[in-house]
């Protein structure tokens, strides 16, 4: 190890110690600690996006002379300068186009590519899970395959249910959801608990990988040190 | 001296009162009857109401002074009659949020939600103490799971991959995850290394520059400790890629724009040591494969939503954190398959390379992180378990009657 990693490392291992002294309470070291981690993530984010984006796709197109008169690079720098209006109250309203075209066509993006990315490829291999001659060729027991099929469209189904507020109110009384659709909303409830209860165990399990990464270099610092 | 009673709560007031000494009600304005019109200057002497007329003299013109503007002209309800102690409850609260330095610090002590701040002390040690006990007791080992179907499909399309050809590695985890994401996926790209593939990476978030430069120099770093002579990935990196989803379906239309518009000289890419060959990459299906990592279900969904529609034969593959994998699943799960092939967490970090056996990283971790997750569940069932004791023992208290509407 050269004297950077000697350093690197023990800064490393001072700061993580910072963080696990939040057990003890909420105290200096640790918001030190956080204030650092911070600084250095805001740091990072403007070198990523000035070496990146804004020095290769902005500046330096100009800088060369060979972007100098094209219409798009303009753009840009006039998109650019409309943007930053923004920051003043009084020039506000100049970025407003700006921010309406960002807006717009990034909804656009991301309703086009939903919709038929997912909203209609799901849908479509739902519908597909019970045709039978697609069975076949996947090589699966029918009745397994069925039956996963029906826990899919019934579990979807009663979600659905679980998220219709429509209630119809009847003369008299405030409104209450009843009957089957009371028994549909709480096996939907069910759904989602499980749903949610997997997506807390990925958490959890993506949190546990992150302390063991932690404490594996503690390891390898004071197996170096010890045993260099 | 006579005295006023008040018509609302019956307390005795001084003469002249305006209002009730006890219960704030008006008194001036109760002692008027529903119809009844009150001149502005009944309470003035005659000489003064004489100069406040347009026209002195004449009793029954108009006051000078717009009294209708300067003296209150709708009759005043007094709130005790109106207010119920709910809404006096709420009117009390929006007092304390509203004027802060009214609190009491008996308020605040009352709202403060008391963390058993030992209990967390415990975990805290119990759950580092173990890990570190699994982590430096080399001879702990716990058993490798079963390869899926998803695992084997990456090693076999990697497999297939030639010399020199283009491999697209999306770096989008977060620093936070990149223990977890590192021992996941550094099995996969020491394979792509080895078979001499070009690896090209890029990100959609600013810091995955500096994740993928520490991911392939970390491989270096392992593959330099084993080979005789230095070795030199053929990689590219492209950095960060802005405007997420937008951004994507960007780089998906124009790649070869987007590679030289990042690096747009020769000299610059040597400069960073980055020696992969591009010339053959016009199209996203030119890539051989295109691996995604990330933590983020939503990226995942990006990807699968901008890029994954223009894929003709080119495969897509995932490196999920563990959090992220259930809702990713299905997109692998569905015919036809969105996704062809993927590795969870330290869990696939472990079962790809018990398929390359060259990198051992996350199966140094593993049996930490299965520890830590059996303690986990371990504590999560003895809590389940003493809530539903205790409130079996000891019921909530039953529901306040609903208090009548006024």
């Amino acid at each position: 190890m050269t004297q950077a990693d000697w350093i690197g490392a023990i800064l490393g291992l001072c700061l993580t110690l910072g963080v696990f002294s939040y057990l003890l309470g909420d105290n200096r070291v640790f918001r030190l600690v956080i204030h650092i981690f911070i600084g250095v993530t805001a740091a990072y984010v403007l070198a990523g996006s000035w070496y990146s984006v804004i020095f290769p796709q902005l500046v330096q197109p100009f800088l060369s002379g060979q972007d100098f008169w094209n219409p798009l690079a303009l753009a840009g720098i006039v998109f650019t300068v409309m943007l930053f209006s923004k920051l003043f109250p009084r020039t506000s309203w100049f970025g407003v186009p700006v921010m309406g075209l960002l807006v717009g066509v990034g909804a656009a993006t991301a309703i086009g590519g939903a919709v038929i990315g997912t909203v209609f490829s799901q849908v479509a291999a739902s519908i597909r899970l019970f045709d039978f001659l697609k069975i076949n060729t996947w090589n699966a027991q029918v009745w397994v395959a069925l039956v996963d099929a029906s826990l899919i469209l019934v579990g979807t189904l009663v979600t659905l249910f679980y998220f219709q507020f429509y209630i119809r109110k009847q003369p008299g009384s405030q409104g209450s959801v009843t009957g089957w659709m009371k028994t549909l909303r709480l096996v939907g409830q069910g759904f989602i608990a499980v749903t949610l209860g997997a997506i807390f165990a990925g958490v959890y399990s993506a949190a546990v990988a992150a302390l063991v990464g932690r404490l594996a270099t503690f390891k390898e610092f004071f197996t170096l040190l010890f045993h260099p | 001296m006579a005295e006023q009673d008040c018509p609302i709560c019956g307390q005795a007031n001084p003469e002249k009162s305006e209002t009730c000494q006890k219960c704030g009600a008006n008194l001036y304005w109760a002692e008027i009857e529903p119809g009844e019109v009150i001149s502005p200057l009944a309470n003035k002497s005659p000489q003064e109401q004489d100069e406040a007329r347009i026209l002195p003299g004449i009793e029954d013109s108009l006051p000078a002074v717009p009294a209708a503007f300067t003296e209150p002209s709708a009759p005043v309800h007094p709130y005790r009659l109106m207010v119920s102690e709910t809404q006096k409850n709420y009117v009390a609260l929006l007092e304390k949020m509203t004027h802060p330095d009214q609190i009491q610090p008996a308020d605040l002590q009352a709202a403060a939600v008391r963390k058993p701040r030992y209990l967390l002390l415990v975990w805290g040690i119990l759950l580092v103490g173990i890990l570190s006990f699994s982590l430096f007791w080399d001879e702990l080992q716990v058993g490798i799971p079963p390869i899926p179907a998803e695992v084997l499909a990456v090693n076999r399309s990697i497999s297939k991959i030639p010399a020199g050809a283009p491999v697209l590695v999306a770096v989008d985890f977060q620093p936070a995850y990149t223990a977890e994401m590192e021992m996941a996926s550094e099995a996969v790209i020491d394979q792509l290394v080895a078979q001499g593939t070009n690896l090209v990476f890029m990100s959609t978030i600013p810091t995955g520059f500096w994740q993928a430069e520490h991911l392939i120099q970390k491989i270096k770093a392992d593959r330099d400790l084993v080979e005789s002579a230095p070795v030199n990935p053929n990689y590219y990196n492209l950095g960060f890629i802005s405007g997420g989803a937008l951004g994507l379906a960007n780089f998906v239309n124009e790649p070869y724009q987007f590679i030289e518009a990042q690096l747009p000289t020769e000299s610059s890419a040597s400069t960073a040591g980055q020696s992969a060959s591009l010339g053959n990459v016009t199209s996203i299906n030119d890539f051989s494969v295109i691996f995604v990592l990330t933590e983020d279900p939503d990226t995942a969904r990006d990807w699968l939503e901008q890029v994954q529609p223009h894929l003709r034969r080119t495969p897509l593959m995932m490196i999920l954190s563990a959090q992220a994998e259930p809702m990713v699943r299905p997109y692998l799960e569905m015919q036809p398959a969105k996704i062809q092939g993927m590795l969870v967490g330290i869990a696939g970090g472990v079962q790809y390379e018990s398929l390359s056996n060259q990198v051992q990283t996350a199966r140094e971790n593993w049996t930490a992180s299965v520890l830590g997750n059996i303690l986990g569940g371990l504590v999560l069932g003895v809590a389940l378990t003493a809530f539903l004791v205790f409130q079996r023992w000891n019921p909530p208290a039953a529901p306040a009657a609903k208090e009548k509407k006024p």
